[in-house]
């Protein structure tokens, strides 16, 4: 398992470097100028080159991309073209709160999601299942800020139960914050998890099998959860891995939404003032959770299901 | 256990005491801004800085507080107690007012702060965007502690609406925060206004607390929070159930009726005059270069559409510069025969076209900026110039581009939307001094290309801008808006007011008729 992990671990520098290089051509091809976005529209020539020098803009291409991956490398993003805070301080404070995010979504997407669709799959076609699919239809069609609005209006200006901005402050503040973004979040992968699992179970309760094990007279609640639910994790797994980056993208607009702290807040306000240090850093970051994400599903598929080997 | 009951008693008794320990009065206020740019009024930029810069700075001089009355004899003293032009115009004396305090102990406010925030601004190498009004200060002398002379470069009436008035770079900065603190005055600023600054929460907020040795008397307000609440439906949502005391207008169609529907003792405060939105048609570029074709244009807009779409936020425009700017004109200002170009006319707009060789219209490309704003104007002329035969085609571009790209002269319309300084001369400036045409050295704003084509009033600007004379200046300023409006370098669109909202709970401390871009929370207090 160690060595996987390592072999893994190696694997993903070539990524994050071809990362990197994308990030940093890409936004140097964008239109738009760090400098107007910062000193205004009306700035002067002179200080347009007093800007551009001091934050080594005014230097070749090549040069600028060395210093990049060299800061990035060494975990160092320097600092906030738009103000000057240091961009390191700004991850660590932001992270949190969009890792939090997306681990709630996650949770209550799956909570709310295996259920239901183990149990709209074993009641195939009958009530429950139409209100099921019905569910993860109107899931799948309701847009995350439509969804955040709504709980807004409903949830905090109306019934006043949860704050309506900000990330809160202390363990219970921000948990009390926290539960409208992640319901918003959640709600929409629910949907996608209870397809997902519902399919899957499906397929597996037609194995031969499940088949045998009923011959034997094994009681239906244990088929189900001893032998197919198990079976029918392991797709469930991967697709979790999968949308879990797609909610990590969702961060972005629920973060605006919620007016939350966070790596999608970063990023939008870097990408609007081209603050191309903020950006960088951000999508680095983002990279890196993908990788992430997708090594820890390896790891438990692995776990769900034994047969499959870590190479 | 006795402990765990102990740290439960405890607990309760202190979230009951909380209510009466932190009797604070707190008001929040959520600025239509992504972040904070910078709290240093050097490179304070944005809607966002600008809230908390005035807030924390002071200036020399300002309209008085919920106006916009700009001339002389009218200005309330903030930093000076009394200011004087000499009969030529070319020096002005600032007498400064005695014991006000620095922010965080930097000591007393004197002349040598004023000096110094001059020479900053002026100075290239600061990369301040203000810096050209500060060169007009040729030389200054402080003969004594609380008095300033500055000598300038040519006779200037209004240099303090360039240099010492609110929103345009004018607020005076400490000499000894500045030297000490550097760069890091950009987010630690140190002023002399009602609230000093606490601490900042990237994208989130700056808290500012109230100044106890402000000269106008500590506020009423303990604490201040301007949070950072880009998106317009939290914004609004947080006004409505109350969570924010005041917020920034959102100029959207239908905004207005429906906020006023949802909170109806929410009190808005318009800011007129406001902002100058215009459509700028490039006159090098075909078929705009045709005056026949411009006048068409003109003719095609009925500006009751924005009228329909944003009700009393909107005010129309007669001249280059909005009503209430000093030297706007007024209705009975323009000519009323039935040819001015400005005056809606759908028939004679198609008979101007074809008699331009185009009697089945043309189209056109424009880009645009996604604001909401810019694309709003663009999208009612667009509709409007339909009519005529005009295609817009419509290229959405980010906002930063956009101002690349306009001031690359690659647009043949632009629609710009900008906040000035309430004269007419700052306008003229910007817009159409051929010293300013996009592209030049000099350039500014002057997308149409006014002066090297289709007519040049710069020597009439100079003039204006010199002219000691109240009523001469007028009348100049009148004759230059005649010329240029005759060319149609450009469809003024009405102009929308700066908008704020408050819940009662907040009151101000004076009547808001007017302000530029934001005011002071300084006398305001929350019940």
């Amino acid at each position: 398992m160690a060595g996987y992990i390592l072999r893994r671990g190696l694997e993903v520098v070539p990524t994050v470097l071809l990362v990197l290089t994308l990030v940093f051509l890409a936004l140097r091809i964008l239109p738009g100028d760090p400098a107007i976005a910062a000193l205004g529209e009306y700035a002067t020539p002179e200080a347009i080159a007093s800007f551009r020098q001091k934050l080594g803009l005014d230097q070749p291409l090549w040069v600028q991309y060395l210093t990049f991956v060299r800061h990035a490398l060494t975990g160092n993003f320097g600092v906030s073209m738009t103000n000057g805070t240091s961009i390191n301080a700004l991850l660590l404070q932001s992270l949190p709160y969009t890792i939090e995010l997306a681990a709630a979504a996650t949770l209550i997407g799956t909570v709310i999601g295996i259920p239901l669709g183990a149990w709209t799959a074993v009641r195939r076609n009958r009530a429950p299942d139409v209100l099921g699919r019905l569910f993860a239809l109107a899931g799948f069609s309701l847009p995350d800020f439509y969804v955040g609005v709504m709980l807004l209006i409903a949830f905090s200006l109306h019934l006043d139960w949860f704050p309506m901005l900000g990330g809160g402050d202390g363990l219970l503040d921000r948990l009390h914050h926290l539960v409208l973004p992640a319901v918003t979040l959640g709600l929409v992968m629910a949907a996608f998890v209870m397809r997902l699992t519902r399919t899957s179970l499906l397929e597996v309760l037609r194995r031969d099998y499940i088949r045998t094990a009923r011959g034997k007279g094994v009681a239906e609640r244990w088929v189900i959860f001893k032998h197919a639910l198990r079976n029918a994790l392991i797709p469930v797994t991967t697709g979790l891995g999968i949308y879990l980056l797609t909610t990590l993208s969702g961060t972005i607009t629920v973060e605006l939404v919620f007016s939350r702290p966070g790596l999608g807040q970063l990023l939008i306000g870097g990408v609007a003032a081209r603050d191309y240090t903020m950006v960088q850093a951000g999508l680095v970051v983002f990279a890196f959770f993908v990788v992430l994400v997708n090594l820890v599903t390896d790891l438990l598929c692995a776990a769900i299901d034994p047969r499959i080997v870590l190479r | 256990m006795p402990r765990l009951a102990c740290s439960v008693v405890l607990t309760v008794i202190l979230l009951l005491l909380a209510p009466i320990v932190s009797a604070e009065t707190v008001a929040r206020v959520g600025v239509a801004a992504r972040d904070l740019g910078a709290l240093d009024p050097a490179y304070g930029i944005g809607n966002g800085d600008e809230f908390g810069v005035r807030q924390i700075y002071n200036t020399l001089v300002s309209p008085p507080d919920g106006t916009t009355r700009i001339q002389a004899d009218q200005l309330q003293g903030e930093l000076a107690e009394t200011w004087e032009m000499s009969p030529d115009a070319r020096t002005w004396t600032f007498r400064l007012r005695h014991g006000v305090q620095w922010h965080k102990g930097f000591g007393e406010f004197t002349a040598d702060d004023v000096v110094f925030t001059v020479k900053r601004m002026a100075d290239p190498k600061t990369g301040s965007q203000y810096s050209a009004n500060f060169r007009q200060i040729e030389s200054m002398e402080a003969p004594d502690l609380y008095t300033v002379i500055w000598h300038l470069t040519q006779p200037n009436p209004f240099i303090y609406a360039f240099c010492c008035m609110p929103r345009f770079g004018g607020y005076v900065q400490s000499h000894k925060a500045v030297e000490q603190l550097g760069d890091k005055l950009r987010l630690n600023p140190v002023g002399t206004g009602p609230f000093e600054f606490v601490s900042y929460e990237p994208k989130q907020k700056i808290i500012l607390r109230a100044f106890d040795q402000y000269w106008g008397g500590k506020p009423k307000i303990d604490r201040l929070e301007e949070m950072f609440l880009t998106e317009t439906a939290p914004r609004t949502l947080a006004l409505v159930k109350g969570d924010m005391d005041m917020i920034e207008g959102a100029a959207v169609p239908g905004w207005f009726p429906s906020l006023k529907k949802q909170k109806p003792d929410a009190i808005f405060d318009y800011g007129r005059p406001g902002g100058t939105w215009a459509l700028f048609l490039n006159m090098t570029r075909k078929p705009l270069d045709d005056l026949r074709v411009r006048q068409a244009i003109a003719h095609a807009i009925d500006t009751t559409a924005w009228f329909n779409a944003f009700g009393d936020f909107v005010e129309p425009m007669y001249g280059i510069s909005p009503q209430g700017f000093y030297g706007g004109l007024h209705k009975e200002d323009v000519p009323a025969q039935p040819d001015w170009p400005y005056t809606f006319d759908p028939k004679r707009s198609k008979q101007l076209l074809a008699d331009a060789g185009l009697p089945n219209g043309f189209s056109i490309e424009v880009f645009i900026s996604e604001r909401e704003e810019y694309k709003t104007n663009l999208l009612i002329v667009q509709e409007q110039l339909r009519k005529v035969g005009i295609q817009i085609n419509m290229r959405l571009v980010d906002h930063t581009s956009y101002h690349v790209d306009i001031r690359r002269d690659l647009d043949p319309m632009v629609v710009y939307g900008t906040g000035q300084p309430p004269l007419t001369q700052a306008i003229l400036n910007a817009f159409y001094d051929s010293r300013s045409i996009v592209g030049k050295p000099t350039h500014n704003m002057n997308f149409s290309h006014f002066g090297d084509v289709a007519g040049n009033v710069d020597a009439l600007i100079d003039r204006a801008h010199q002219e000691v004379d109240d009523a001469k200046r007028l009348a100049l300023l009148n004759e230059i808006q005649m010329q240029i409006l005759q060319q149609v370098p450009v469809v003024p669109l009405p102009s929308p007011a700066g908008t704020w909202v408050h819940n009662p709970r907040l009151e101000i401390g004076f009547p808001v008729k007017a302000f530029m871009g934001t005011f002071t929370l300084g006398r305001a207090s929350v019940h």
